[in-house]
């Protein structure tokens, strides 16, 4: 694609994005980040597509928070806590939040956790975007601090990995901690994060590789296959999602949308 | 061989005992005996073995030796109660260094196990923390102690504070990951499956979720022991102890909490090695006990992720070693191995009053890395047996010794 393509797409993204936003400007929108994509090593790649292609997209530059889900949720109260069908959302659903339905002592700026699948696409819908996929998700994810891949960065898989396991129980504020070289923040050291293609355990019926991948994730060979076997945080993020439903919610997971 | 209720075909077994059958033989006609001699002659050395001349171990040795050739050839009618028909009954646990209490059953049951897994941060050693994954919130996770021809059914739990996600494989489970696919499950869930403990012996389970060597290397492992139908032999005391490597940024000893080093991880440069997940779980008033006279049994497993042990108790014999806790059973045994994710039953009859060591005779750890740990025997001396100091007294080499 050329560079001027590149830019128009990215423009009709923006103006697309920026629509939306006025459309639901209740729901206030997150500053969203423009990545001009590109091509992505997946962990467990399917033979022959070694590299998946990212087109041109734009994320949230942090994670989506309390305050801006609570709004989200005032707007649209079929998504309150609640009155979720239980098969939108298990019984977690918003659990860290007042009984009354408000924010109780949960921070407005924290991530919102405790959200399913299908209560975070539905509020990234509402904002005329979607959820990101894991594609683009983990090209944002392998960003260092100077440059897109990390892995040119000294120290990029222990520093990732450190930000995981350094995790509060409670999630803290988002946009001060890491920023990466896109400029977006907290890819790893707040939450988990839902994808749109959560992976395998949403498709293990008919996909091959993603059973096959499903497998990898789990028994102790399982580093046959993987791009990377020494990006241990990249394991544990794909072993995180390859344990998810669509109607999980939990402390440790929240997401952000793109466009 | 098993159908879905649980019960074993006659098939199965009448094809197993016909493959017993040939093989004795051919065994028989390479050893140029007559295929219908049932016991070996008196001169053949195997014999000779297992009838050793203490009576004592020969007793117990014979037991043994029996029960476990017979095994192939025993078509039990226990085997053939559906599962819907077994009583159910909890699964008692054992907490190191204490094992799960001994079956003592003889029938088949419907075992239901429990099992939390909890993130905790605790002491690896005085002063110094560490973010441990669990099973059942210690290190090891507890003792599982279910008979062979059990139906367990068995549930996993992620508490909701967990980080990450986590399973189990049980390496006492025929089937996929030993549970590792049906258990995995994010924080906040969990997951039940069922098996039957087909096979006896001393197994170790431990956290499968990829990166698999992390959840290892963070401590989550445990034993479950199958034990034969007949049980294993009486004994005065079992003890459970469980050896892992720990990879942490910090050097041995340094304080305040210590994070994971993966880069340490996968050079197989352990800063700890330790006996149930910390230096000093078994010296002094933490030491395991026994009296002069008994039989101490202990079920040694390995978590690793990486080290093998040469697991050796100083000031002591294993009159007894069931090798990688299967069904061979060897004597006299100094140091035995454990590979990681192996585990074997050391038994040892104490003689005299002792503080015996039990170390990892890689014997670094034990000094450097924290892999020791103390029994004290108490009770009378019998100085015939072992003797003490006599006599202490100057040494003057003569002069001309050769300098
Ligand atoms: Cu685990």
């Amino acid at each position: 694609m050329s560079r001027l393509a590149a830019a128009l797409l990215a423009l009709a993204a923006l103006a697309v994005a920026f629509d939306a936003r006025a459309e639901t400007a209740h729901v206030a929108a997150a500053a969203m980040v423009q990545v001009t994509g590109g091509e992505v090593a997946l962990l467990f790649p399917v033979e022959g597509e070694e590299l998946a292609t990212v087109a041109p997209f734009a994320i949230d530059a942090t994670p989506v928070t309390n305050a801006r889900f609570l709004a989200f949720v005032r707007e649209h109260p079929e998504w309150a806590k609640g009155a979720v069908p239980r098969i939108f959302a298990t019984e977690g659903y918003l659990a860290h939040w007042g009984e009354d339905g408000g924010l109780g002592a949960a921070d407005p700026d924290a991530p919102v956790t405790n959200v399913s699948w299908f209560a975070a696409a539905a509020y990234c819908e509402a904002r005329g975007a979607r959820l990101p996929t894991e594609a683009e998700w983990e090209l944002v994810a392998r960003a260092g601090e100077r440059l897109a891949d990390g892995y040119l960065e000294p120290g990029y898989r222990e520093r990732v990995l450190a930000l995981v396991n350094g995790r509060a129980p409670v999630p803290g504020p988002v946009g001060r901690g890491e920023l990466n070289a896109y400029g977006v923040y907290d890819m790893h050291g707040l939450v988990w994060e839902w994808v749109f293609d959560v992976g395998a355990a949403l498709n293990t019926a008919d996909s091959r590789s993603a059973g096959d991948r499903r497998l990898q994730l789990l028994c102790g060979g399982g580093s046959a296959g993987a791009a990377d076997t020494s990006d241990y945080a990249a394991f544990l993020r794909y072993a995180f999602r390859s344990g998810l439903s669509g109607d999980y919610a939990g402390g440790g997971l929240g997401f952000r949308c793109a466009s | 061989m098993r159908d879905k209720s649980g019960n074993l075909h006659a098939g199965a077994i009448v094809g197993g005992a016909a493959l017993v059958v040939a093989l004795a033989v051919v065994l028989a006609l390479f050893g140029g005996r007559d295929a219908n001699a049932v016991e070996p002659p008196a001169d053949d050395p195997r014999v000779q073995l297992t009838l050793a001349e203490t009576p004592a171990h020969a007793a117990h040795d014979l037991t043994i030796n029996a029960v476990w050739a017979e095994r192939a050839l025993r078509a039990d009618e226990e085997d053939q109660v559906p599962v819907a028909d077994l009583p159910v009954i909890k699964g008692a646990l054992g907490y190191a260094p204490h094992a799960a209490p001994p079956v003592d059953r003889d029938y088949r049951a419907h075992v239901q196990v429990e099992l939390e897994v909890v993130e905790k941060v605790m002491e690896i050693a005085d002063g110094v923390e560490y973010r441990f994954w669990t099973f059942g919130g210690s290190v090891p996770g507890p003792m599982i102690r279910v008979r062979e021809g059990d139906y367990v059914t068995f549930t996993l739990q992620n508490h909701p504070s967990s980080l990450m996600p986590h399973n189990i494989d049980l390496h006492a489970v025929s089937g996929q990951g030993g549970g590792a696919e049906a258990t995995l499950i994010a924080p906040g869930q969990q997951a039940t499956f069922s098996f039957t403990a087909l096979n006896p012996g001393v197994y170790v389970y431990h956290c499968a979720t990829a990166p698999v060597g992390m959840h290892i290397a963070n401590g989550m492992y445990g034993l479950i022991v199958v034990e034969p139908k007949e049980g294993f032999p009486a004994v005065d005391r079992e003890y459970y102890v469980m050896q892992g490597d720990f990879y942490t940024k910090g050097d041995f000893g340094e304080p305040g909490l210590q994070e994971f080093d993966m880069l340490r991880a996968i050079d197989e440069d352990a800063a700890y090695v330790v006996f149930n997940g910390r230096v000093g779980s078994l010296t002094g008033d933490n030491a395991m006990q026994a009296k002069v006279g008994e039989t101490v049994r202990l079920f040694v497993g390995n978590g690793g992720p990486n080290l093998t042990s040469s697991f050796h108790v100083i000031g002591d014999v294993f009159d007894r070693v069931w090798l990688e806790g299967g069904a061979i059973v060897n004597r006299d045994i100094q140091t035995t191995l454990i590979p990681a994710g192996g585990a074997a039953v050391v038994e040892f009859d104490t003689n005299v009053p002792a503080s015996l060591t039990l170390v990892d005779h890689s014997i670094f750890r034990a000094f450097n890395k924290g892999a020791i740990g103390s029994l004290v025997v108490t009770g009378e001396a019998d100085p015939v047996v072992y003797s003490g100091r006599i006599d202490v007294r100057p040494y003057h080499p003569e002069a001309t010794a050769g300098y």
